[in-house]
């Protein structure tokens, strides 16, 4: 009984959930095999926690949590070679699902062309306030930052992609 | 500035898990599931998450919360957290959780955080039946009421406070209040944006004779509803916003001159206590040296020791950092 119970809130935790997390991943990594990787461990981690029968609070901020270290993970990972390079390997970025209109795609190549030119950490809080659409005291939970350095990060982030683009 | 956040948003509008891709990570993520099945043991007593933040500087509020921690013990508690209206446990998250939840807030501010938070968990199930499959209209309805009903219910909280004393607190609540509102209107009109273009796909589909019209109706009706929440969460929002606004222009101007007056209260007590304190040490020392220089002399056996332990420490207000 309690089993059905806890795999029923966690397939509805999947379901109203997924398609965000894979956003987040996806404009963090530009790459949407290794964001689709992501999500899938992201809800397998969600999924030891509460098989624990530990108790989330905010289930929307402890994913993002989750989805954060795993793509820090990611980026410590692939330090020594650049993302460029990566992509040069496997021919051009096919991020966007290929069944959508040229107009949403072309929309999607210019977002992650602007966040491609930001630096990790101006990245991960424009995502996360403009795209996930996360509060600012909530995007300093989930990084254990304080808030003040939160809004700078946006704030430059978002200077740094006007300076870029003029 | 805006036009690159619009941008950003533009760009991420269209982006998700195909269905098969969702599929397909779903299929494997149970494929791990039924080989970690739920671990029984670990049930028997709650364990609280790292993401509870709790104020363990009162005494009184610890004893509340380990009642309220003993109250909630138990899988049927944790398993109805996440539950909307027209599940069987749902009953219990608000009557049974949210009660409990709502003991363990005993000051004003508490109290209307906690109003905040019922707002958003309401919010939150009109968001989980959202995206549910095969939702009643009636759960919808019930959900959507309720969010209106407790919406009323934390104004009304947060003007208890403006009426009060607590005009630093109102403008906190106002503001996280406000905050937690954009999130959710966000979140509303992606789902929204998104019934809309399924609806298209499910007209197109309709069209070319390949499902029935009400699969399109449907999403077309769930779009409508949710419409409707968007205005009404908007509206709040906004409001919401107003009032802190409100807030904060008259308590920082009413602040500012309160604060002169509280700070010259404040340094005439400390000068009291200075001298309090200085004449302590003088009468400590003169019992100390006084044998030293007329050893036969009798220690002065007055109360000077009494006035030491005097705790009337001027009062440091402590400061939520939330």
């Amino acid at each position: 009984m309690k089993i059905n119970v806890v795999e029923q809130e966690f397939t509805k935790t999947y379901d109203q959930f997924a398609d965000a997390i894979f956003r987040h991943c996806i404009f963090r990594v530009s790459d949407r095999e290794k964001a689709k990787d992501i999500t899938q461990v992201a809800f397998v981690r969600l999924w030891d926690y509460m098989s624990q029968g530990k108790e989330i609070d905010n289930m929307r901020a402890f994913l993002y949590r989750i989805t954060n270290n795993l793509i820090i993970d990611e980026y410590r990972k692939k330090k020594e070679v650049s993302l460029d390079l990566m992509r040069d390997e496997e021919g051009f970025d096919i991020g966007f699902e290929p069944r959508h209109d040229i107009e949403s795609r072309d929309e999607y190549e210019r977002a992650q062309a602007l966040l491609e030119q930001l630096p990790d950490k101006y990245r991960e809080a424009i995502v996360m306030r403009h795209i996930d659409g996360l509060s600012v005291k909530e995007i300093a939970r989930i990084t254990h930052e304080t808030e003040n350095v939160v809004s700078v990060r946006i704030h430059r982030a978002i200077e740094k992609l006007k300076s870029l683009r003029s | 500035m805006e036009h690159i956040i619009k941008q950003l948003k533009r760009g991420a509008k269209n982006t998700r898990l195909s269905a098969t891709e969702k599929a397909d990570i779903k299929s494997a993520v149970f494929s791990y599931v039924n080989k970690h099945p739920v671990n029984n043991e670990l049930f028997t007593r709650p364990i609280r998450s790292p993401f509870q933040i709790q104020n363990f500087r009162n005494k009184k509020s610890v004893s509340v919360l380990v009642i309220a921690g003993l109250l909630m013990g138990g899988s049927v508690s944790f398993a109805a957290e996440n539950t909307v209206p027209g599940d069987a446990l749902f009953p219990v998250k608000v009557y049974v959780n949210e009660n409990v939840r709502s003991v363990i807030a005993v000051t004003p501010k508490a109290k209307a955080e906690w109003d905040v938070r019922l707002v958003e968990r309401r919010l939150e199930e009109v968001e989980k039946l959202a995206v549910a499959k095969d939702v009643k209209p009636e759960e919808q309805n019930i959900a959507q009421s309720n969010l209106e009903r407790y919406s009323e219910r934390m104004v009304r909280s947060i003007a208890k406070l403006d009426d009060g004393e607590d005009s630093e607190d109102a403008i906190v609540v106002a503001g996280n209040l406000a905050g937690m509102l954009r999130e959710h209107e966000e979140i509303l009109l992606d789902l929204h944006d998104r019934d809309i273009e399924i609806h298209k796909a499910s007209v197109a589909e309709t069209l070319a004779g390949v499902t029935a019209t009400t699969t399109a109706d449907l999403f077309m009706s769930d779009a409508q509803s949710l419409g409707i929440i968007i205005k009404h969460v908007s509206k709040d929002r906004k409001d919401a916003e107003e009032k802190h606004k409100e807030l904060e222009r008259i308590y920082k101007q009413d602040d500012s001159k309160d604060k002169r007056g509280r700070s010259k209260e404040k340094i005439e007590k400390l000068d009291n206590k200075i001298v309090d304190v200085a004449q302590d040490i003088v009468a400590t020392t003169t019992q100390i040296v006084s044998p030293m220089v007329s050893p036969r002399k009798q220690k002065d056996s007055s109360s000077d020791d009494g006035d030491r332990n005097d705790s009337s420490e001027p009062e440091i207000k402590s400061q939520d950092s939330d």
